[in-house]
């Protein structure tokens, strides 16, 4: 305030000498730079994704088009038919309309941010959102780890569970233990804080908007021929594969197959998007399409939602059938149309009618 | 740890905030050694024993060098630190080059024989370390220098952090002299190496590694490519190199200055150079005034006729090639060099081919070219450099030779396109460079108050990250 009493003018070697604490312009200059990136991520559109980016652009300008939503990875992408789903619903009376928001890889953490992308377009139509249940991925990143897929899910939310869980922190142990895990995951722990920071700083956001402005981009493969999300798998698994599909297969059912339970940190991330999805006003449901049986199948009480698990090979041998396979991972076509149908009914079955 | 990683932030934020708030002078070297250990060993921490070996080989050496005036023994003493020091180089850097090159004269000859080559790890900036450890015992041996007292000294100079796996390289006389006195943070010109740390930054990180995707392609199979693209894949590398050396040179003067050390200037601007002379009066500085003093001058310099400077010359191009690398492409790099500064030497009659950089102050800008042969003199400067590139980037020399071609305007046979729209971001690379040679961005970020340079300097760092390619490229230099 004095300084505005003063008769003297301020002149710039009267400020320097003011305010010529390095703390305070090291605090200005990170303040600045906090405050930019912050401006830069909120106007840099959303990135240019392979597999992502075309689904929520789409679904952003059609957003209450859709009732139902199928949120996963590839056994998503590929394994559900949103036209058969609809069949079956509109069989029972419902008038529904569905989007199969699968893409390749997009496992837990990921899988929640576009979750909570999708719901911050508060889509009026939606009643139910279909999340494909698997643990929290803390090793699996896409072949270059820092392309923009692997950074854009990056925000501190997904980082926090990624930490919690390579740390195990819902664990109480012996502070030499947690330092022994950290030691051994620094790489993994290093390279997700080295995302994290990329996403804040919005490194080479630059060229992806130089793309983005560019246009052009190529959406048949992700949206999928009836503009729906999915594309349809036509080919067979190659007999190699396959062989090594029914060795695999014959080994877990040879051990036993169990219900193997999710892990704690994917638990309670699920529990906090359900319920996401209830203030959203949809209803939840969690879905595990029939991969190996060593996918997880069965979620720690309290569940928070209906949970249709279909990797149990002795209850649905059929969609183990080497020739309604893709691969070792995914359902061909075919069998993509015959899981719909079975989600679709079990779901009638069990879930709220709307 | 590079210099434009994350976690690079983090540990000079770490190491910059401990060394100022130590009161003693020895308390804050033993914080560098300690860091730059950190730093090293962040690589690879085996390697770590070999610059202690050398430091402590070096402060012994130095030590008896005191002892004695016998000149018998002083020279035993310094052959056999440069014996111990350059096989350390000649082990790691050039057996394989030697072993091969041996097998292929004696095939050549008839004489085949079957020798083997060992599976070496080079260690990270081995060539640097070890000159500013050899400029040491040298000074010593010369008695241009006092031995220094304490280890600490000697291992704090040979692995003080910013110039130790790549540069500049910096003498024993320039940086033990300042770590003998204690450094005031006033003294700090915290603005100037803050920006310097920044301009770095954007020639690495934004243009070095921006180009750096072209240039391997194109070299990985040159080839396939056409001539056009075999231009633009020439000058973007001459870009690539020029920012990724300096803009490392660039982040480590100003990390040393934000710790009150001071490295001396490695580039001025040498694309701008008038004829071959005067660009390596502004390349690589440290390096070529280190090889004039060490080698070049012992060698007999300027002295004598001129087939025996021409020779002089030559044989300090052809061993700064071969420094670079086990490769015969570094070597005809280095050749190429020597013979252009030969021509330039006959052609000229200067007598001072290779003048002392420490007056470099005296060259601080080239001034451009005037007239028409000031402009010829400069195309052929730049021509040749480029065309001398082309050997240091090749993977081989056959791999050279349709870049080459390309570069010599002889037809090709490749059809892949990089596209020739690129030369106009080399027009535009150049012209920034231009405004920057012409003083345009040098001080006016002095002018605000320091709280609007610091808000400033956040903004633009900011802004600087959006241009970042995905991925970085490993520093050029950090393999010699």
């Amino acid at each position: 305030m004095r300084c505005f009493l003063r008769s003297t003018p301020v002149t710039t070697a009267v400020l320097n000498r003011r305010t010529s604490s390095p703390v305070l312009n090291a605090i200005t200059a990170l303040a600045a730079f906090v405050c930019t990136c912050s401006a830069l991520h909120a106007w840099l559109p959303f990135p240019q994704l392979p597999g992502v980016g075309p689904k929520l652009r789409f679904f952003a300008a059609h957003s209450d088009e859709f009732d139902t939503i199928f949120v996963g990875s590839s056994h998503i992408h590929y394994g559900v038919s949103p036209s058969a789903f609809d069949d079956v619903l509109a069989g029972a009376g419902m008038a529904n309309h569905t989007f199969n928001f699968g893409a390749d890889g997009m496992h837990p953490p990921e899988q929640f941010y576009v979750l909570e992308q999708i719901l911050a377009m508060k889509p009026r139509k939606l009643k139910r959102v279909f999340l494909e249940m698997d643990n929290v991925e803390v090793t699996w990143l896409p072949a270059q780890p820092t392309s923009q897929r692997a950074v854009y899910w990056h925000d501190w939310k997904r980082t926090e569970i990624i930490l919690r869980k390579i740390l195990n922190l819902d664990v109480r142990e012996p502070w030499q233990r947690k330092l022994r895990t950290a030691r051994r995951w620094r790489e993994t722990i290093a390279l997700h804080l080295a995302l994290f920071a990329r996403n804040l700083g919005n490194v080479g956001r630059a060229f992806d908007l130089a793309r983005s402005l560019r246009g052009g981009e190529n959406t048949e493969w992700e949206l999928g021929p009836n503009l729906d999300g999915y594309f349809p798998q036509m080919m067979n698994i190659s007999q190699e594969n396959a062989a090594a599909f029914e060795n695999e297969l014959a080994r877990e059912i040879s051990t036993g197959l169990k219900d193997v339970a999710l892990d704690s940190y994917a638990a309670a991330a699920y529990r906090d998007h359900a319920r996401q999805i209830r203030n959203a006003g949809a209803t939840p449901v969690l879905i595990v399409t029939p991969v190996y049986p060593q996918f997880p199948s069965r979620f720690p009480e309290p569940m928070p939602c209906l949970l249709l698990a279909y990797n149990n090979p002795t209850l649905y041998p059929d969609f183990y059938r080497t020739d309604l396979r893709v691969d070792q991972h995914h359902l061909n076509g075919a069998a993509a149309d015959k899981f719909t149908r079975l989600v679709a009914t079990d779901f009638l079955k069990n879930g709220p009618r709307r | 740890m590079l210099f434009v990683e994350f976690r690079f932030f983090w540990f000079f934020l770490a190491v910059f905030a401990v060394y100022w708030s130590l009161r003693e002078n020895r308390s804050r070297k033993i914080w560098l050694l300690v860091c730059s250990y950190f730093f090293y060993a962040c690589w690879n921490w085996k390697f770590l024993f070999l610059i202690m070996a050398s430091s402590a080989l070096d402060y012994f050496v130095g030590a008896m060098l005191a002892r004695t005036d016998d000149p018998g023994k002083r020279r035993g003493w310094l052959i056999m630190s440069l014996c111990v020091n350059l096989g350390t180089i000649a082990f790691f850097k050039y057996y394989n080059f030697f072993v091969t090159s041996a097998a292929a004269l004696l095939a050549w000859l008839g004489l085949p024989a079957s020798l083997h080559t060992l599976n070496i790890i080079i260690p990270v900036g081995v060539s640097f370390y070890t000159f500013h450890s050899m400029s040491y015992t040298i000074d010593v041996y010369r008695r241009k220098l006092e031995p220094v007292r304490s280890l600490v000294d000697l291992a704090c100079f040979i692995g003080f952090f910013p110039q130790m796996v790549a540069g500049p390289i910096v003498r024993a006389s320039q940086f033990l002299p300042q770590l003998r006195s204690i450094r005031l943070f006033a003294d700090v010109d915290g603005r100037g190496a803050l920006v310097l740390f920044l301009t770095g930054f954007i020639k690495k990180a934004c243009i070095a590694d921006g180009v750096a995707p072209f240039v391997d392609r194109y070299f990985d199979a040159p080839g396939n490519f056409t001539a056009a693209s075999g231009w633009v894949a020439v000058l973007f590398y001459a870009i690539q190199i020029y920012c990724d050396f300096s803009g490392y040179t660039d982040m480590a003067i100003a990390t040393a200055g934000l710790l009150g050390y001071q490295l001396p200037v490695n580039f001025r601007f040498p694309y701008f150079a008038a004829n071959i002379s005067d660009f390596w009066h502004r390349w690589h500085i440290s390096l070529s005034s280190w090889l004039r003093d060490y080698l070049y001058i012992p060698l007999g310099g300027n002295r004598g006729p001129a087939w025996f400077v021409y020779r002089n010359i030559m044989i300090t191009m052809l061993l700064g090639g071969l420094w670079h690398g086990g490769a015969w492409t570094f070597v005809i790099w280095g050749g190429l060099h020597g013979v252009a500064l030969v021509v330039h030497r006959a052609w000229s009659h200067r007598r001072d081919v290779l003048p002392d950089v420490r007056d470099m102050e005296k060259h601080s800008r080239p001034k451009g070219p005037r007239t028409f042969a000031g402009w010829f003199s400069w195309l052929l400067t730049v021509y040749w450099v480029c065309f001398a590139w082309i050997f240091f980037r090749a993977i081989d020399l056959p791999h050279a030779g349709p870049a080459l071609r390309s570069f010599m305007f002889l037809p090709v046979s490749g059809t892949q396109d990089l596209g020739a729209w690129m030369l106009w971001i080399v027009a535009a690379l150049a012209f920034v460079h231009w405004l920057n040679f012409r003083g345009v961005f040098s001080n006016w970020w002095r002018r605000p108050a320091l709280p609007v340079f610091a808000a400033g300097y956040g903004c633009a760092f900011a802004l600087v990250l959006l241009f970042i390619p995905p991925h970085y490229a490993p520093f050029i230099y950090f393999q010699f």
